[in-house]
């Protein structure tokens, strides 16, 4: 299989590239996962810059289908429950002119004749792609400095208000939203924990909560970590970029930023 | 030795005498899913040291990434219960819902046994000494790492393994081998704060193609957003990320279970444990399942029947392979019976006791077909895994009707259920009986004396049978459109004027070929009152208001019984003829698909009659 444009990760930033670019290259998007945006829908991360009109047509889509499924609240403009959104992006990223392939990991990059080899691992086993150019919107390539792993809590108690003073070692984010009493929890660990780890510490630490917080039980964990990239952009040649998605604030400003990307004469 | 893997979907072998494994284990098991994950935590209560892999971030499978928190049918017992009952008590300090909880448990509880995990990776290839199973090559977020065995259980549900290992599998239904419909699960918060999961039937893929695989993960996501899939209430939490995948390869097993082996009691003296259900089968295109299963499900209209199956230590073992088992819903079964063995809690004990079996075995330096039964057995009925009360036969069994089902031999009694609305048991035993009973099915059908139940009963048994007289009444229901359902079960309720086609069709009956052609080309037929009276069908199987299911029914099975009328008279030339020109010309657009649903493309209703539609397409295609 051969495409002009390989882009690593069905993240926000690759549905900006691909919304874009999808015209006038043949564009693959390969993911390791079956999750898209995953990296703040499948990571429970709360995002901020809410307010913020996107600037790119696709971008100002989503946001318009955000608004109608009330997933974003009209009032102040923040997003109060972004996780919601897993159909919408979904629908996005099937009505891209590009080949996805979800599910499919990666085995190894090789440069070759100018551009690129990759060999690759997914249901139908190893297979080679080549490429003329690539986009990696994951965090792999460029490293992380943090990572957490988020949850949602959810207290059936409608008129139980959320706790002023939090207790240490996690962030608390509280929906702010009239139909389910809920808050996200941020649990930060360290950079070589797996899922799998973080998952039965961040059960461990709950299981160890304050009095107060009895009532709020885990809804559900994150299926991905909320990372930190180490920056948010590098170019490492003329056909191969590095943009993590997970660096920008919120999926619509990722949408953007993979957007001009797209735009740009480079690739 | 050899190293065997997949390469853009076809086996490849190479030769590996210089491989060093980087670490070795008794067992390992691909996949810690719903049936892995208890092979996992059985094989180390054994004592032996355990590898689970998954490319997932926990254990589980369906019951926690497919977000399948209940159970349907399934036989009790085993290790999952005692998950169950601890999983329900921190689930109440703790989580909202069940699947984390017992998710940690499940994994807690195998690490405290010494298992390890290895999560977010993909086995890449098997390492065989001929056919002997001793190591495979996995792909971690570190890279490939080569690991050896000295028991491999392939619980991937898809025998990727297997596949790897060039292990003899089988795949879909024989008529367009299609799989069973996948679904996908929403799981969201009411505003109640309770957790709830819907999921809708969403098509069918073929799984082991990318590309497709990743389209149906997608259209199945996006189409929660159709108005018959919204929640008017609550709020979404996520889509799961494994979408229910129902049926996929299937090994040739050193015993593979059949439908027809079941119905015949023909079964193990051996068993591991039972498996316990009706033919689940989902779909609604019946028409092109096997004919044994139509006659259980469509004309004896048997379709809720429970059957309790046991499975052996032969059913886990691909064939001619050694140090290698499977646990999950590829085991050595048929493309029938994969509807029924499939339920999460014979799943979990199908993981339990391939888990023992491979502990035992590399304990005792044996393979585990040579492992004495009884050693197995005991271990087994310690946890209930394996307990003579699930073998329970056949069996009515929901809140309409809990019984067993007994196969009827007495005449009378035969006659009187086949003057009622619930004549399944009956039709069937009739086709046991064979043509011992045809002579007083003649007999009660023409002095059925105004008891038009009698009448079309025994024209049904007689259908069975292979018996021509049923004919005319068969022909009278279909010319009168007859809109009467049966009553035997719960919900897949069959409509007479369906039975009377496919029994018609099956028995070659030219003189139908009429009244089909007018059914499927008469533009007058939709308007016909049994496509809009019934307004609720019997259905009642992922019920969706835009769907209308009498006229799929009707339409699928005219089809397809023309085709088998052709098939019965392959020396009528002038009859294939004009049975192509009218099979081309109603399937020639989509006609059939819009009246039957106005869901869009690549939803299950719109597919489910576009899998009529291109295997008669296709039929018509071979045949000009």
């Amino acid at each position: 299989m051969k495409y002009d444009l390989v882009i690593l990760g069905a993240t926000s930033a690759a549905l900006g590239i691909a919304s874009e670019a999808g015209d006038r290259y043949h564009i693959l998007i390969l993911n390791s996962t079956s999750m898209v945006a995953y990296e703040f829908i499948n990571a429970y991360k709360p995002g901020t810059g809410w307010e913020k009109e996107p600037e790119s047509i696709p971008a100002r889509t989503i946001r318009e289908e955000l608004l109608s499924e009330n997933i974003l609240c009209t009032g102040n403009g923040r997003s109060t429950h972004i996780y919601s959104a897993g159909s919408v992006f979904c629908k996005a990223f099937r009505a891209l002119k590009a080949d996805i392939l979800l599910e499919t990991g990666l085995v190894s990059v090789k440069e070759k004749d100018g551009g690129y080899e990759l060999s690759v691992y997914c249901i139908g086993g190893f297979q080679t792609i080549y490429a003329d150019c690539i986009i990696d919107t994951t965090e792999r390539e460029i490293g992380i400095r943090n990572k957490s792993l988020n949850c949602l809590l959810v207290n059936r108690d409608q008129s139980e208000l959320f706790p002023s003073i939090f207790p240490e070692g996690a962030e608390f984010y509280p929906d702010g939203d009239e139909t389910v009493n809920s808050a996200v929890m941020r649990y930060p660990v360290t950079n070589d924990t797996t899922l799998y780890q973080a998952r039965h510490q961040l059960i461990g630490y709950w299981a160890r909560r304050p009095e107060d917080m009895k009532n709020w039980k885990i809804a559900a964990v994150g299926l991905c970590f909320d990372v930190t990239p180490s920056i948010g952009y590098r170019k490492i040649s003329k056909t191969h970029f590095l943009l993590p998605s997970a660096w920008q604030v919120n999926p619509l400003i990722a949408m953007d930023v993979g957007f001009a990307l797209g735009r740009s004469a480079g690739i | 030795m050899i190293y065997r893997r997949m390469a853009d979907g076809i086996p490849r072998e190479t030769a590996a005498d210089d491989i060093a494994f980087d670490r070795h284990y008794d067992v390992i098991v691909a996949g810690t899913g719903t049936a892995g994950s208890f092979a996992v935590l059985a094989a180390a209560m054994q004592g032996v040291s355990v590898l689970g892999v998954d490319r997932f971030s926990g254990a589980g499978g369906m019951s926690t990434f497919g977000y399948v928190d209940g159970y349907y049918y399934g036989a009790n017992g085993g290790m999952y219960e005692k998950i169950d009952r601890e999983g329900k008590a921190l689930q109440d300090e703790m989580f909202l819902g069940k699947v984390e909880a017992k998710q940690y448990l499940l994994e807690k509880k195998a690490a405290d046994q010494g298992a390890e995990f290895l999560f977010e990776t993909v086995v890449t290839g098997v390492y065989l000494n001929g056919k002997t199973v001793r190591g495979i090559s996995v792909l971690t977020e570190d890279g490939v790492q080569n690991l050896a065995c000295e028991m491999l259980i392939d619980a991937t549900a898809e025998a990727e393994v297997c596949a790897m290992a060039g292990c003899a599998v089988d795949c879909g239904r024989q008529s367009d081998g299609k799989t069973r419909p996948y679904t996908s699960v929403k799981v969201w918060v009411t505003e109640e704060g309770n957790i709830a999961r819907t999921n809708h039937d969403s098509g069918y893929i073929n799984q082991y193609d990318p590309k497709e695989l990743s389209n149906a993960i997608l259209a199945a996501h996006e189409s929660q957003l159709l108005g018959e899939f919204r929640n008017k209430h609550g709020r979404v939490l996520f889509l799961a990320p494994s979408i229910g995948i129902r049926e996929g390869r299937r090994i040739l097993a050193e015993e593979t279970v059949t439908m027809q082996k079941i119905l015949d009691g023909d079964q193990t003296k051996t068993p591991l444990f039972y498996a316990y259900s009706d033919f689940d089968k989902h779909g609604k295109d019946n028409a092109l399942e096997t004919e044994l299963l139509q006659d259980w499900y469509v004309a004896s209209n048997l379709s809720t029947v429970c059957l309790s199956v046991p499975i052996s230590i032969k059913s886990l073992i691909p064939k001619g392979y050694r140090s290698l088992l499977t646990a999950g819903r590829h085991i050595g079964v048929d493309h029938d019976t994969a509807s029924l063995v499939r339920m999460k809690k014979d799943m979990f004990k199908c993981g339990e006791s391939a888990g023992v079996c491979a502990a035992l075995a590399v304990k005792k330096g044996v393979q585990p077909i040579d492992l004495p039964y009884k050693e197995v057995r005991e271990i087994l009925q310690e946890t209930g895994c394996l307990q003579e009360e699930n073998n329970v036969g056949i069996m009515f069994d929901d809140q309409y009707r809990r019984m067993q089902v007994r196969w009827l031999t007495d005449e009378n009694e035969i006659r009187r259920e086949l003057a009622g609305d619930m004549p399944g048991i009956a039709i069937y035993s009739c086709k046991r009986l064979g043509n011992r009973m045809a002579e007083e099915l003649k007999q009660w059908m023409s002095g059925a004396d105004g008891n038009e139940l009698l009448r079309s009963n025994c024209a049904i048994a007689l259908g069975l049978i292979g018996d021509k007289a049923c004919l005319p009444v068969l022909r009278d229901i279909v010319r009168n459109r007859d809109s009467f359902y049966y009553k035997d079960n719960r919900r897949t309720n069959q409509l007479r004027t369906v039975i009377a086609i496919y029994l018609a069709g099956k028995l070659g009956d030219m003189e139908l070929a009429p009244m089909l052609k007018e059914i499927l080309l008469d533009e007058r037929e939709y308007g016909k009152g049994l496509y809009h009276e019934i307004t609720k069908t019997s259905y009642l199987f992922n019920p969706n208001r835009n769907f209308n299911e009498v006229y799929f029914q009707v339409i699928s099975y005219a089809a397809v019984s023309l085709i088998r009328i052709m098939e019965k008279h392959p020396e009528n030339q002038e009859f294939r003829k004009e049975g192509l020109k009218i099979l081309k010309e109603a399937f020639g657009d989509d006609f059939h698909i819009q009246k039957t649903t106005s869901m869009p493309e690549g939803t299950f209703e719109y597919a489910s009659m576009q899998n009529i539609r291109d295997y008669v397409n296709r039929y018509c295609r071979k045949k000009l």
